[in-house]
Parts: structure tokens; sequence; C-alpha cells
């Protein structure tokens, strides 16, 4: 049996990924006056396979209808320290 | 040399309505040129390094922004020599960035993954099996039986992903969806919804997990709008669009 991921640590881990899927790799794209590194180039690659990868171990969270609406339970709605829920 | 990082474009005015702190503790500030303005702070020319503190404080200077007015998020790492190169791209580009923020005014983006079994190798019909002959045959026969269960895999997840998509699509102001990303991702898929609606949005995915229990769903956002900032919407949005 796979080991249990802590639901803090998984929520805040696939927050991340999908922060880092997102800024790293969407948005609006301007050339700037600094190129993406390789070094940099590679950690999109491997952020993108950590982030697919660790959605694929989400279902460990058993997500459930409860888990959903309790915002300390489902990803990304978390408090983000600023007093406002998401 | 001071540059300028930038984390985003918005309209202008009004000016920003609170303190924001950027990379290195620069305060974050707007750039101005006509209507429109970037959100910046003095920078170093970089590049800063991709690691999680970066990654979510540039994140977390977008969304300080978004709670008050729309913006289009940039790319991580976005950093111009000079303000005279900033205020160029804003009147180089000022009619798609308009028209992007015109887009996405009082929306915001909702990620959802779903997770699926994929049906499994039982699926594959007898009539398949290619009698004698040599290795050759043996090698067509077992690619027949892939080709065979990938369709048949397709077909039962379209459908699904139809089912899936279309209470949410209705939802929502516009979607972008990826199909089958992995073997176990059914879909990846980002939705452009009105504020007022996202609780409305988040009970349908709820109603969607009670509905299809065998299925895992991840719901994240509110997000900046960073799938719906480029041309064309059709599903397929072009990553590397200038």
């Amino acid at each position: 049996m796979p080991a249990e991921i802590e639901p803090a640590v998984a929520e805040r881990r696939i927050t991340l990924l999908e922060t880092l899927d997102r800024v790293l790799n969407k948005g609006v794209v301007i050339t700037g006056d600094v190129t993406l590194s390789v070094a940099d180039v590679d950690l999109i690659f491997v952020g993108l396979r950590l982030l697919l990868s660790s959605v694929e171990t989400a279902r460990d969270l058993r997500l459930s209808r409860e888990a959903c609406l309790s915002p300390h339970a489902c990803p990304g709605t978390a408090d983000r320290g600023d007093g406002r829920q998401a | 040399m001071q540059a300028y990082y930038i984390y985003g474009i918005v309209s202008f005015p009004p000016q920003l309505s609170r303190e924001i702190w950027g990379h290195g503790g620069e305060p974050v500030c707007l750039l101005p040129r006509g209507d429109l303005a970037a959100v910046v702070s003095p920078s170093p020319l970089g590049p800063w390094p991709p690691d999680e503190a970066r990654l979510s404080l540039h994140e977390a200077v977008v969304e300080q922004v978004m709670a008050s007015r729309s913006i289009l998020p940039v790319r991580f790492n976005t950093i111009l020599r000079t303000e005279e190169a900033v205020i160029a791209l804003l009147d180089q580009r000022a009619r798609e960035f308009r028209s992007a923020l015109e887009r996405v005014a009082g929306k915001v983006e909702m990620g959802l993954r779903v997770l699926w079994e994929p049906p499994g190798e039982g699926e594959v019909h007898a009539d398949q099996e290619i009698e004698g002959g040599g290795p050759g045959t043996e090698y067509l026969s077992r690619r027949l039986k892939e080709e065979w269960r990938r369709a048949k895999l397709l077909q039962a997840g379209e459908r699904l992903i139809q089912e899936l998509d279309a209470p949410l699509r209705s939802l929502a102001v516009e979607s972008w969806l990826q199909r089958f990303p992995t073997n176990r991702l059914l879909i990846a898929g980002a939705y452009l919804v009105e504020r007022p609606r996202v609780d409305a949005f988040r009970e349908g995915v709820v109603k969607a997990c009670e509905q299809f229990p065998r299925l895992r769903f991840l719901l994240t956002g509110p997000w900046p709008p960073y799938h719906f900032v480029n041309g064309a919407h059709d599903g397929t949005v072009d990553a590397f669009a200038a």
C-alpha cells in the first residue's frame, strides 16, 4: 500500500506545483532582456513532471464532498495569509 | 544597473490601492502608459532562481493586485532593462493588452484536474487474436490489440469528458481543456468564471464528485487568468505565442 501523504503536506505541494505550472508556463509572454537559462528550462520540465505525478497520487487524499467544502482540506482554497480566502 | 521586473499588466488609472512588496524586498508600483500600466518592481537584471519562495512571491504579488482589479499575469522572470523598454512594450502591445483585460474583467480562473482509472486490459475481444504466423504476425497482433484498446479508451474517456465539461462550461464564460494529458489524468483544465459565480462553480464540481464517485477531482483557485491571456481560446492555446 502506498505511503499516506499527510494532507497538509500534500496540499502545500499541490498548491506549489499548480503555481509553478502557471507562473513558469502560462500567462503573458514578453521577450525580456533576460533569457531563460538551461537550468531554468530543466526545472520547468522537472516541475511539470512532478506536478503530474503528484496529482496522480492525489487520490491518496480521498477527496470527498466534506473535504472539498472544508477550506482546510481542499487544495488551493486555504487562506493565503493575507486574510483573503481563495 | 536597475532594471524592472514585471508581474502583470493592468488598466490605468487607478493607482495601486495598497503597499505590495516584490522580489528582494523592493516596492511594487505601476509604470503607466496611457490607459495601461505594467506592475513592476526595481530589480537586478536577474534571472531570479525559480525556487519555491520566489515563485510563491511572484504569485502573491499578482494575487494581491487581483484582489481589487483585473490583471494579466506575466511569466516569471520577465525583466526589462529600462523604464523606456517597459513603456515601449505597453505601446507596442496596447491593443492586445486592452482586449485581453476586457476579456478577463471581473473574472477569475478555476483550475480542475480529474483523475480516472482507465478501463483495463480485459476489454480486448477474442476475435482480435490472429492465429498462427511467426514473430512478425505476433508483433502486428500485439499492435492491433494496443490500438484497439487505445481507441476504446479514448471513446470512453471522451464521453466522460463531455459529461463532466458540459455543466461546468455553463457556469463559466470560457474553458481551456487538455484531454488525456497523462495515463491517469482524464482532463486538466481551466475555467474562466465570473467572480460572483465562483461558489456556484465549486458546487458544480462537488456535484460532479458525487455523480462520478470513481473519479478524483482536484479543484484549485481562484487564480489570476493565466490560461486566458493569449489569443484564441479554442482549447489549443499555444503556450509560446507572443
